[in-house]
This record gives structure tokens, C-alpha cells and sequence, in this order.
């Protein structure tokens, strides 16, 4: 099964909302429910697909650097220890797109392939809350096999069925030392697939004026053999290695999407989303045993508690076209965090962030664009306490997100 | 290069922000308090015990020399130990765990000895001066007797061979600006561990602890009437886990049937009688191998009337009472003299009280730090060592940061805290 190459991703978008489908749509700030662009229509909004101008094949990838740092401090803001800092890996998710239409034809054919949510964060593994976070990931890929039905010159609509799979890790060191200075640590893995859909409709208000409506729907991923991994000393082996396995599901959030698009000038387009994702449904995650409760270590996690909230996004972005040939493109967004005040785990420590975009695209000949983009968010610095396990601090955080994608026009 | 890729597209887009997320770092400063030199004053708990011994990796995690530590992070400062050698006095290993037969969650440990060396009878006294003046057996009914060394090695080899000196002379003999005083604590363990305190330790006893105290305190004063002074106050020792590990319900590790354990109890001085033991009776850590052995007469100890356990293995509820008055008595000393030495006229001095026994206590009850969960659960609560009544590393960096709290409330000081996660807990083979 090609999951196990999924590459690692890390956060740039809301939460762990990705976004990353396509340099064109990051260039201009991720906004675009309300456009028909190109290809990446089909995560962004199927309703549009109808009104793409010709058939096309795209592929693009981004390099996306998140950094974080982390101070630990008490509620009156009295600094504990010096900051330390999340590991900075460079991750690249990647995005591909097809969709192809008989010239004579209303209906479109598409598909995507893309990841959609995802993160990758690593601590020093000696770092202050060794305890609670040295890695977690989550990964995902979607596959969407898309229609769209242009229904006349002004409305278009779209629907598509998207397979899901999705892995988590988290590992973190465990308060049992060992001799010879060495510490346990405790992994929870687990991986499995769900189904959901995208539906979307598409506008056009006269020659300038265009609308979009996008609903993608949550995911349930429901993993069936869960493993728990760990290292303790020798001699507490047994204690711990009662040979067991656990079943879970997490939800991956869906969200709905408004978009409206301005024409200003015939080469200058504007375009403004607000989104809303249903991040709720990222509440706690139940883990379920084969082994009764009272066999298992009790530094065996049941339950891990997220409590995430809904949130708005808002992007607006724009497009200008020189000669019919060189796009150059700028965007601003603003997320509102998923993560609570109070639930704030450096597995995920996300607060709401500010971003600017800005990229480029050339096209090359007749048939094939190259789209180069570029994005930097922050989220200034917050204070943060996961309550549960007393551990509070002010963390800051920036994303660097450079974008590239090629397409081909036929 | 990736970095410098990286920033390189920052400039390009020329963000005024930058574009990697920076929080100050700690400034660290000493307030209002003067710490240009360091001296602690206590008793086996400050020199650092552990392990049921003490030895030289034990006392590098004492807590006057980890909070010494953290004062050097503000400003060089020296601080000397008597070390003692690798092995010491001995000191007890973990050499196995299992787990106990009835409960998966019951650890059953097995200690061994490591043996001593000759480091306690080596005259060290050529590498004075010493900062950490605590001393084990610190019996504050004795801080002034004359010619200590010749009951207590470990303050022998701190002194100039034939000198005849008290505790006291000692505690004279160096200047500081901060001095910790933690006492009181090892005499109420001492009271404790055989299971029997006297009568003894009545008011004479929480008197002299007063009465010595204030000659500890001012012998410091005396010459160097601007120190700063925080006295430790006592933690209830009968809730360490030496007192608290073992049921006092025995249950079967055959067939894990639970039976009440007989206990020897003494109602007036010299009269014993045996009951069934209670919750509130503590049986000691160093009973727990002995319960249900064979004994000659064809029973087994401590499961019947005829075969009770001896008072000395067990603390009953009027015996954790009276250790507990000499604490309570004690911790009424600390205060007042505390008080005394603030209000004094017209110059107040600089004396404060560490409470110890209640932010210990919130610990020892369960307590997470920082995501750490700590307790007072024998081998995995990670704040006592493997004898039940002294600290791990953990434990001690507990009480150093418990110092440090007191420092940085009081003098609006800035001294950085230890992170107690990095410090080992007990540690499993």
C-alpha cells in the first residue's frame, strides 16, 4: 500500500488544515471558492469545474518550514527556563490534478489527489515537556474522483467522492529511568481510512461578479490495530509488555466554504473566502484495548483529549495578468486556532495566525504554466497551558511555505 | 542551506517581522538578597542522603548543592562538600522488581547492599572551606556539646584533627550572605523508624530544639548582622513512604486472600498489648519481607494473636501522633524564632520561613509538575529513593525549587528553578 510513503507534512494552514493544492491558489492567500482557476478546482471548489477553459493535468508540491519556540512560564508571566525550540524539518505535501472535458460536452471529469491535513512535530527529546510531546504526527491523503455539470452560462455545480486514509504518532518519554542515565518513552501509533465527499456550486453574477459555495465533508478514519510501543528497563519489561493493541477512530474536520470573486479590470481579479471548518469533531480520542483496564499500565494513555473548536478563516487575494502570459498574485489571510486556551499540547501548540502570499506564474508555451508561490504566517506570541497536565508557557510560532507547481493545458 | 534559502526568501518578500520566532530569555538576577556566598546548615536530609546511605553521586544531588547550582547561574559562587567516596557509607541498590502476585500494580523490590569504604574516617579537613555544613545525625539537643567528632565521624574528618569543637564552632567558623537552616527533620525520622518513640520526646525535647536553634541562628548573626537566613520547617515524616507502603491487611501471594495482621502496641510504658493492626497504624517499610515468615512455635509472624509483630516494626496511631506533636511542636519553634529575628528593634533582620512541610506535602499527596506526576508511592511516586525515607535526585531538586519559589517571592529575585523532569527518580535495573 503506498501509505506508508506518505511524506510527513507540519502545519501551515488552520490547524492542521493544509491547503496546499496548488502554487496558484497559494499565491493568492488560499482564497478561491468564488474562481475558476485551473485543476485545483476539484479540492477548492467542484462547482467550477464546469467552467474551467480547457482540460489540464497539474502537479505541485511546497516546502513547508514551521518553527516554533516555547518558554515555559507560570500564569503571572514569570519566565521558568529559557525557550527551547521545535525541531525545524523542511516537509513537502504534494498535489495532483486532472480534469478533462469533451469539448462539446457540460460535463467535466476530474481527479485529485492531495493532503489535505497534516503535521510533523518534533521537540528535542530532552526538551522541558519531554513528558507530554517529543513527536506527534498526522498524516493523511485524499483521493477524490470529481463531476462537475456546468448547468448554463451562470450556474455550474459539482460533487465528488473522496477516500481517505490517515496515520498518527505520538511519542512521548515516560518518568522511568533506567541505568546508565537512560529514560523510557511510550509511542502510539495507528493508521486506517474513511470516506467523505465535496460538493460545491459556482456563481456567475453578470461578467465581473462571481460566487461559490464549497462544502467538504469530516472524515471518520477508523483504525483497527492500533499499536502501543515503549522502552522501560529491563526489569519492568513485564509490567509493561502485555502484548495489546488498540482500535480508535479520530475525525478529520469538513468544512464550509464561501467565496466571492471581483473582476476590477479584465486582467485584475480579486477574491475574497471566508471559511468555516467544523474542527469540533476533534474532541477526544478514545483509545480501546483488547486487554482489560486493570491489566493495563496505568502510563498507558485511554484517551487523549483534544477539544478543538470550530473556526473561521478569512483569505482575500488577488491575481493580475500581464500580456496574457505573467500572473503575479498576492493574498493576506487570517485563521482563528482550532486548539483551546486551555488544551494547548505542544504535540499541536497552534494559536490564530496572520499571513501574507505573494507568487508568480509564467506560461511557458500555448500548453504548460509553471506557478512558483511563496507564503510566511505567524502568530505573534501566546500564552498557553494544557490544564490537565499543568503545563503552561508562551509559545510563538512562523511558517515559511514555498510552493511550485506545473501544469499542462490540452 | 536550507536556513539560509529560507531566510533568503524572507528578505525577498521583505517582511519587517523576521521570520523566526524568538521569546526573550529569562533575565536572572538576585533582587534584593545577596548571594555572594552560600552556606547550608542541616542534618542528613541537606548533606544529601540517599539510598539509605550516603555517597558521593548521592550528595552531588543534594539540594543545597543543586540550588547552589542555580545561584551560580545568576553569579559565580563557591560551594564545597564534604564528599565522601564512591561507595561511602554503602549504600542500597534496586536489583530486581516484580510484580507482586495478587496485584499488577504492586511492585515487590529486591535491595542490595553496596558495601562501604574507609572515605567517612579520612580527615578532609585540608580542603576547607566547606559551604555544605550539614551533618548527619545533627541532633539539635547536641549543637553545642563539646568534641562532636568523637560520636559523629562525618563532622570529625570536617575539622582539624584534635580540635575539639562543637556544631556550633562549626557554623562560626564562615561567613555568608544567604544561609539555608533545614534541621529537625532527621531527628523526627529517628524518632520514627524504630517504631517505638519514647515518651521522651515531650516538650524538653521541642524546647532544646528551640533553644539550639536560636543559638544556631544567633551564632550567624553575631558577626554578620546582614545575612539573609530561611529556615526550612518540617515535613509530617510519618507520611513519607517507609510509613505508608505497607497494608496493614496481609494478603496471601498463594492465594491472594487477604488477612489481618497482629500488631504489638505499648499502652503504658513497659505494658504491651497485641490488637489487629488499623489503617491509621503505620507498619514499617522494613517489615514488609518479615510479615508471614515461619517463626519458631509453629506460626507465622505477625498473622495471629500468639505471633504478633514486634512494636519495633510498627508506628500505631499513638506513636504517629507523638511524632507528630514533636514536629508540630518543633514547626511552633521555627515560627517563633522566625518571627522573633524579623521584629526584632531596631534593626529587624532578614530571617524567613521555607514551608516546606505544606508545599511537600501538596507533592507527596500527587501532584503534577509541569507534566510530571509526582506522590508519595514507593518506587514509582520518583521523589523518595529506595530506602522510603530519603530523597531521590528528584526529590531534592523538589526542595531546592521549593527554596527558590521562597527567593524569588521575597526578594523579587529572578534565581531560574530546576526543571525537576530532568532529574532521575528511582532508578530501575
Amino acid at each position: 500500500m503506498g501509505f506508508f510513503l506518505l511524506p510527513a507534512w507540519a502545519l501551515g494552514g488552520d490547524g492542521f488544515k493544509l491547503n496546499l493544492t496548488g502554487a496558484r491558489y497559494l499565491g493568492m492567500g488560499y482564497a478561491g471558492v468564488g474562481l475558476a482557476l485551473d485543476g485545483s478546482a476539484i479540492y477548492i471548489n467542484p462547482g467550477a469545474l464546469g467552467f474551467l477553459k480547457s482540460n489540464s493535468f497539474q502537479l505541485g508540491t511546497s516546502f513547508v518550514r514551521p518553527s516554533t519556540t516555547f518558554s515555559a512560564q507560570t500564569q503571572g508571566g514569570q519566565n521558568l527556563f529559557d525557550p527551547e525550540d521545535m525541531e525545524e524539518n523542511t516537509i513537502t505535501p504534494i498535489s495532483l490534478f486532472a480534469n478533462w472535458r469533451r469539448h462539446d460536452s457540460r460535463l467535466t471529469f476530474g481527479i485529485g489527489v492531495y493532503n489535505p491535513f497534516g503535521y510533523d512535530n518534533q521537540w528535542p527529546p530532552t526538551w522541558q515537556g519531554k513528558l507530554i510531546a517529543q513527536e506527534s504526527l498526522l498524516n493523511s491523503l485524499y483521493i477524490q474522483p470529481t463531476v462537475g455539470y456546468r448547468i448554463n452560462d451562470q450556474i455550474g455545480i459539482g460533487a465528488g467522492i473522496v477516500y481517505g486514509f490517515g496515520n498518527f504518532l505520538t511519542r512521548r518519554a515516560l518518568d522511568i529511568n533506567g541505568r546508565n542515565n537512560t529514560e523510557g518513552w511510550l509511542e502510539l501509533a495507528g493508521r486506517g481510512n474513511g470516506v467523505g465527499y465535496n460538493i460545491g456550486v459556482l456563481f456567475k453574477f453578470g461578467i465581473r461578479t462571481t460566487g461559490g459555495l464549497n462544502y467538504r465533508s469530516g472524515m471518520r478514519i477508523d483504525v483497527e490495530e492500533g499499536e502501543v510501543n515503549f522502552n522501560v528497563p529491563p526489569s519492568l519489561q513485564s509490567e509493561f509488555s502485555k502484548d495489546t493493541t488498540f482500535s480508535t477512530d479520530f475525525t478529520l474536520p469538513g468544512t464550509l466554504g464561501m467565496g466571492l470573486s471581483y473582476k476590477f479590470l479584465d486582467n485584475l481579479v480579486f477574491a475574497l473566502d471566508v471559511d468555516y471548518t467544523f474542527w469540533s469533531v476533534y474532541d477526544e480520542v478514545q483509545l480501546n484495548y483488547e486487554l482489560p483496564e486493570e491489566e493495563l499500565n496505568p502510563r498507558i494513555p485511554t484517551n487523549l483529549v483534544k477539544n478543538f473548536k470550530n473556526t473561521f478563516s478569512i483569505r482575500l487575494g488577488g491575481e493580475y495578468t500581464i500580456q496574457n502570459r505573467y500572473f503575479l498574485r498576492f493574498g493576506a489571510l487570517f485563521s482563528q486556532s482550532p486548539v483551546q486556551d486551555e488544551y494547548v499540547n505542544p504535540e499541536f501548540p497552534d494559536s490564530d495566525r496572520i499571513g501574507v502570499t505573494a507568487g508568480a506564474g509564467i506560461l511557458l508555451s500555448n500548453s504548460l504554466m509553471i506557478d512558483l508561490a511563496y507564503k510566511y504566517d505567524f502568530t505573534g506570541e501566546s500564552f498557553g497551558e494544557l490544564r490537565e497536565r499543568v503545563f503552561a508557557g508562551k509559545y510563538e510560532s512562523t511558517t515559511n511555505i514555498l510552493g511550485l507547481s506545473f501544469s499542462y493545458n490540452f | 542551506m536550507k536556513r539560509r534559502f529560507t531566510l533568503y526568501v524572507c528578505f525577498l518578500v521583505g517582511l519587517s517581522w523576521g521570520c523566526e520566532p524568538e521569546i526573550d530569555p529569562v533575565s536572572l538576577h538576585s533582587g534584593a538578597l545577596s548571594i555572594d556566598r552560600y552556606v547550608s546548615i542541616g542534618d542528613a536530609y541537606s548533606v544529601g542522603a540517599t539510598n539509605g546511605g550516603i555517597y558521593r553521586a548521592g550528595q552531588e544531588y543534594s539540594y543545597p548543592n543543586l540550588l547552589a547550582g542555580q545561584l551560580r547561574e545568576v553569579q559565580p559562587l563557591p560551594f564545597n562538600q564534604a564528599y565522601l567516596g564512591m561507595n561511602g557509607t554503602g549504600y542500597l541498590t534496586l536489583a530486581r522488581v516484580r510484580e507482586s502476585a495478587c496485584s499488577d500494580q504492586l511492585l515487590v523490590p529486591t535491595l542490595v547492599r553496596e558495601s562501604e569504604d574507609q572515605s567517612l574516617f579520612e580527615n578532609i579537613s585540608t580542603s576547607a572551606p566547606f559551604h555544605n555544613l550539614a551533618i548527619p545525625e545533627l541532633d539539635m539537643g547536641t549543637v553545642l556539646e563539646e568534641n562532636l567528632g568523637a560520636t559523629n565521624p562525618f563532622f570529625n574528618r570536617m575539622i582539624p584533627e584534635g580540635g575539639n569543637f562543637s556544631y556550633a564552632d562549626l557554623i562560626e567558623q564562615v561567613q555568608a550572605k544567604l544561609y539555608t537552616v533545614w534541621v529537625g527533620l532527621e531527628m523526627a525520622w529517628s524518632f520514627a523508624r524504630n517504631g517505638h518513640p519514647k515518651d521522651s520526646i515531650g516538650s524538653d525535647v521541642v524546647e532544646t530544639f528551640g533553644s539550639n536553634l536560636d543559638t544556631l541562628i544567633s551564632k550567624i548573626y553575631r558577626t554578620q548582622p546582614q545575612t539573609t537566613v530561611l529556615i526550612g520547617d518540617i515535613p509530617d515524616v510519618t507520611t513519607f513512604p517507609f510509613f505508608t507502603t505497607v497494608s496493614h491487611v496481609y494478603t496471601d501471594t498463594l492465594t491472594c486472600n487477604m488477612q489481618p495482621i497482629y500488631i504489638q502496641v505499648e499502652t503504658t510504658p513497659g505494658t504491651m498489648r497485641v490488637r489487629e493492626a488499623e489503617d491509621a497504624d503505620r507498619i514499617l517499610l522494613s517489615a514488609n519481607a518479615m510479615i508471614g515468615i515461619p517463626v519458631e512455635g509453629g506460626g507465622f509472624l505477625g498473622l495471629s494473636e500468639d505471633f504478633p509483630l514486634p512494636d519495633s516494626l510498627v508506628l500505631d496511631q499513638t506513636e504517629v501522633q507523638r511524632v507528630r506533636s514533636f514536629i508540630g511542636g518543633a514547626n511552633q519553634r521555627i515560627q517563633e524564632r522566625v518571627s522573633f529575628y524579623r521584629e526584632s528593634k531596631p534593626f529587624p533582620y532578614q530571617v524567613k520561613r521555607v514551608n516546606i512541610s505544606q508545599k511537600l506535602n501538596n507533592a507527596l499527596q500527587g501532584q503534577t509538575l509541569a507534566g510530571l506526576d509526582v506522590s508519595a508511592t514507593y518506587l514509582t511516586g520518583g521523589l523518595f529513593s529506595i530506602d522510603g525515607y530519603t530523597f531521590s535526585p528528584r526529590g531534592n531538586t523538589l526542595i531546592a525549587n521549593f527554596i527558590i519559589e521562597e527567593i524569588n517571592e521575597s526578594f523579587e529575585a529572578q534565581v531560574p528553578p530546576l526543571n525537576i523532569a530532568d532529574f532521575e527518580g528511582v532508578v530501575f535495573p
